[in-house]
């Protein structure tokens, strides 16, 4: 894992200060820049492995940055924003950042998420089932199992659980999931949602009450745990 | 002419001494001269050509005197014709059946010319009224179209009204509850009397005239009418000449009703001008709001990332980073620290919560203290200082005032971006004590130096800007206000640019 390179996106020099000696002493190589501009040129220069994007950025918006890079090269982008943010991280979740960490945040957090980036970046995409904790899901058969016994899913329920569980760590957001699932017409209809992640909770988890492999994250999204 | 009887009566009636005369002396006048010709110069003026000689001046009475000036003057003319050109002389006997046809001509004509004249002047007072109303509606209207505010309004309608009819007219608006509040007055007062108060108010909720001339407050100075829309009082106006006739009231009724139109136009416009604002200064506060978070949590991320990085990863870090960290741990918390003191400045300035101390304060000394504080933030920053040699003292708050400099200064600092030190120069002018900052930085542009002191404007935008809150140079208004003193900036300052801040504080026994 180590030698990766990180690219930090920030605007504040104080954020780089103390970020680029904790993920070099974490082991990856750190790359600066302080613009949406020198972010891109870095990117494409650079080609680092993942990236933490500032919102807030002086030349322009930090989503309008999000697709270009990813254009360059599928890289994780992880967003760094305020907890009054809402929409804004939505936003650049749905276009197309993979996780988000609230400011302010402690560097223990950031290293979790960015090692979970970072593994989801890299997934051996074979005919292998996909296992998580109790549950296997069998993508060729369309088969997913819990301890062993088959459970008996809708292909909606199915779907929406392929999707979360294509990208364990990391957070999909509504409209996201609703779009893939139930079609573009039906991008907010987010009871639809509400209605089926229930359904899949109950099938799933131990106790549908308090659920360890799909949570909530409260008006954003849902979040596939990775064990 | 014009105070008293207005457009309307003058009219009708014209100087009512001059219509007296007319009607009384012009008769008599007449007949007396016509008569007096006839006997003194019998060849000139024949006893055959008076009879038409008296019945030009009857005809003369009747227009300008009206009917009674005709029947006097047709009844003098008689007299006079009978008593010192008929024979017998000096009596009213007549002799001579011509001649009593021609006095009953006399009579006649003067009766049917008089009841002519009179039927004229009195139909040209009517037209003449009539385009006097029309005239003075339209000036009103014009007037109340071209006002744009309700204040405006007011005033239009008040010096429109007086010109229309004389006298003292007030305009009353309602404020809140019941209470009405003087906007326009011509010839102007300043306040209400009593009665005039009484009346003003019973017509605002009865929606009935009242005052002077009614059955209500009767002995007000005014008579006071509501301007209404849909029953709804728009305003009060208070007339201290109400008008007495028929057109003169049709008048006052137009222009009422010209009134309510245009203040309920006014006040539906401030009213939508008011919603924008609101809908701006929500827009506005939210953007603050999120600035404000913004500021506060960098700092707020750069010491718990720190802090957190020390603590999980300290170990592997070598010496210098370990310090670096705390260092930054350290200035973040000062910046944090002084974003708050700003913020609770900020709010002591708006609750009106300010102890203020009006001390006899040496500006040079107070000025060293906000130097040093500036140096702690930056060593590096650097200042010209020029100070007049026995700087009098001026009257504020050494506290303050060391806030203010430090304010202004850490903007000259942070936007002047340039390399040149900052010129601060001390000297006293008249009765005040300046202090003038000035940074070789690149100006600000003309539209935004009257924003500058607003709350949490910052040049540059939302984002990207220099480092703050935009609260500084507010803050720094704020405390010179209630000093007594005053803050002001000049872009740019020279020929190529650069800020200039002069403040100005009372002279310690100079002006308060």
């Amino acid at each position: 894992m180590s030698g990766q390179r990180i690219l930090v996106v920030d605007d504040e020099p104080q954020i780089h200060r103390f970020l680029k000696p904790a993920l070099e002493v974490s082991g990856y190589q750190v790359l600066r820049a302080m613009t949406g501009a020198e972010a891109q040129a870095l990117a494409a220069s650079h080609r680092p492995d993942l990236v933490i994007l500032d919102l807030g950025l002086p030349d322009c918006d930090g989503k309008a940055v999000i697709a270009p890079l990813k254009a360059i090269r599928d890289v994780p982008v992880i967003v760094l924003s305020a907890r009054d943010q809402e929409p804004e991280k939505v936003a650049a979740l749905d276009h197309g950042a993979d996780d988000y960490v609230e400011k302010p945040f402690g560097i223990a957090e950031l290293l979790a998420r960015i090692r979970t980036a970072l593994r989801r970046a890299a997934p051996p995409p074979g005919t292998r089932p996909m296992v998580f904790g109790p549950v296997s899901i069998d993508t060729v058969h369309r088969v997913v199992q819990r301890e062993g016994q088959e459970v008996h899913l809708t292909p909606k329920e199915y779907d929406l659980l392929l999707l979360l569980a294509r990208r364990p760590g990391g957070v999909v957001t509504h409209r996201q999931l609703l779009t893939e699932v139930w079609g573009p017409a039906h991008r907010d209809d987010v009871q639809y949602l509400r209605v089926a992640i229930g359904h899949l909770r109950g099938k799933l988890e131990a106790d549908p009450a308090e659920p360890r492999l799909i949570l909530t994250e409260p008006a954003i999204g849902y979040r596939f745990a990775a064990e | 002419m014009t105070d008293a009887s207005g457009l309307i009566d003058k009219a009708e009636t014209r100087d009512p001494r001059l219509l007296w005369a007319a009607r009384w002396l012009l008769p008599p006048a007449a007949i007396a001269a016509i008569t007096a010709a006839g006997l003194s110069a019998p060849d000139l003026v024949g006893v055959t050509s008076l009879p038409m000689l008296y019945l030009a001046a009857v005809v003369a009475s009747a227009l300008m005197g009206g009917r009674v000036a005709a029947i006097l003057a047709a009844v003098l003319a008689f007299l006079a014709y009978d008593l010192c050109f008929i024979e017998p002389r000096g009596t009213l006997t007549i002799q001579h059946r011509e001649e009593l046809v021609t006095l009953v001509t006399l009579v006649v004509v003067a009766l049917l010319t008089g009841a002519l004249a009179a039927g004229r002047t009195h139909a040209l007072g009517i037209a003449r009224r009539k385009a006097h109303l029309a005239q003075a509606l339209l000036d009103v209207s014009a007037g109340l179209a071209r006002a744009t505010g309700p204040e405006a309004v007011c005033e239009t309608l008040a010096a429109e009204m007086a010109r229309a009819l004389g006298g003292r007219v007030l305009v009353l608006l309602p404020g809140a509850g019941d209470d009405l509040a003087l906007a326009a007055s011509l010839p102007q007062v300043k306040v209400l009397v009593a009665r005039d108060r009484a009346a003003a108010e019973l017509v605002a909720r009865q929606r009935q005239p009242a005052g002077l001339g009614t059955a209500r407050v009767g002995d007000a100075g005014h008579r006071f009418l509501p301007v209404l829309v849909n029953q709804r009082l728009l305003a009060v106006v208070g007339l201290s000449l109400p008008p007495e006739h028929k057109e003169g009231q049709a008048l006052l009724g137009g222009m009422l009703e010209q009134a309510a139109l245009a203040l309920d136009r006014a006040q539906r416009a401030r009213e939508n001008l008011a919603a924008g604002l609101t809908r701006e200064t929500e827009r506005l506060q939210a953007t603050l709001l999120s600035s404000l978070s913004h500021d506060l949590r960098t700092p707020l991320a750069a010491v718990v990332g720190a802090a957190s990085s020390l603590r999980a990863l300290g170990d592997g870090m070598d010496q210098a980073t370990r310090l670096d960290l705390l260092t930054l741990i350290e200035e973040e918390g000062e910046r944090l620290n002084r974003l708050i003191g700003n913020l609770f400045d900020m709010t002591r300035i708006e609750a009106g919560r300010l102890a203020v101390r009006r001390d006899a304060i040496d500006a040079g000394e107070v000025l060293g203290q906000a130097l040093a504080r500036l140096r702690r933030i930056d060593s590096s920053f650097r200042v010209d200082l020029h100070a007049e040699p026995d700087l009098p003292a001026a009257s504020g708050d050494a506290v303050l005032l060391e806030q203010v400099l430090v304010n202004v200064l850490d903007n000259a600092r942070k936007y002047a971006g340039a390399p040149e030190p900052v010129d601060i120069y001390l000297r006293s002018e008249g009765e005040w004590v300046v202090i003038a900052i000035t940074d070789h930085g690149g100006g600000i542009p003309p539209g935004e130096l009257d924003r500058i002191f607003e709350k949490f404007y910052r040049a540059g935008g939302a984002d990207g800007r220099a480092p703050g809150t935009g609260l500084g140079l507010p803050i720094a208004r704020g405390f010179l206000k209630a000093m007594g003193g005053t803050i002001r900036a000049e872009s740019p300052a020279q020929r190529r640019g650069g800020t200039r801040f002069t403040i100005r504080l009372a002279r310690r026994g100079g002006v308060q």
